[in-house]
């Protein structure tokens, strides 16, 4: 289980990304990677998806299902557009 | 194929609307973040994978866009409306849409979409038709989308691969 130990910096303009791995319920393993949102006690939330600058499609993970936590840096994003 | 290299695209999408008086239109600017990898003219963005015990892993759920839709002069494209079209006339338009997929229901290309309608208008970027009938033809089951009729379709002219004029 990961420490809820705080990745987003909310004075930084730039997104934060993260790449999270994780697991459900029945033990399988997923991998996922976004805009890190939010950051609570008990879960987080991964964003997908934007429209006009307004995140539409996210995930919230719980912590507890969270097996690890990497910010990327943004000069490692590839930009398609 | 390994998916590794996080990506963010931009890009558009059509849409459509029951407002009667529809008023000023524009395509919105969306935005994905995920791993990419390309299938012919189609890009398929995962947003989560499942990693497999033999060390594979699989997309679970993602976004499958044309090429033309991305926001890039790289992918600029040749517009596909013919130049003696006219206001008010009755037109079909082929044109490859958005999909969004799931584990339940994994997909590898875009959309074909059919829509007839009424041309109400032509803008840089796209087209809006007015009562417009939209059957998706590929893949199969061929159905209606939406299945109730909006009153306005706007396509964005570099998802357009046809357009014939009906009456």
């Amino acid at each position: 289980m990961m420490t809820a130990k705080k990745l987003l910096n909310k004075n930084n303009p730039e997104n934060t990304i993260a790449r999270v791995v994780f697991h459900n319920s029945f033990n399988e393993e997923y991998e996922c990677a976004g805009v890190l949102m939010r950051e609570k006690k008990d879960l987080i939330r991964v964003a997908f998806g934007a429209k006009n600058d307004k995140m539409v499609d996210y995930l919230d993970i719980k912590r507890s299902d969270i097996k690890s936590i990497d910010i990327i840096n943004s000069s490692n994003i590839k930009r398609l557009y | 194929m390994k998916m590794d290299k996080v990506y963010n695209i931009k890009y558009v999408d059509a849409y459509y609307t029951d407002k009667k008086n529809l008023g000023q239109t524009k395509l919105s600017l969306h935005e994905a973040w995920g791993y990419v990898k390309r299938n012919g003219n189609n890009i398929i963005i995962t947003f989560i994978k499942k990693r497999l015990s033999n060390g594979q892993e699989e997309s679970a759920l993602g976004l499958i866009i044309p090429d033309t839709a991305l926001i890039s002069k790289k992918y600029e494209v040749k517009n596909k409306i013919p130049t003696n079209l006219k206001i008010g006339e009755s037109i079909a338009v082929t044109w490859r849409d958005i999909v969004i997929f799931d584990s339940g229901d994994l997909r590898n290309d875009c959309s074909i979409m059919y829509t007839e309608g009424i041309l109400f208008r032509i803008e840089k970027n796209h087209i809006v038709l007015k009562n417009p009938e939209t059957v998706r033809t590929y893949p199969t089951p061929i159905r209606n989308h939406p299945i109730e009729k909006p009153c306005y379709y706007i396509i964005p002219t570099s998802f357009i691969t046809d357009i014939i004029i009906t009456k």
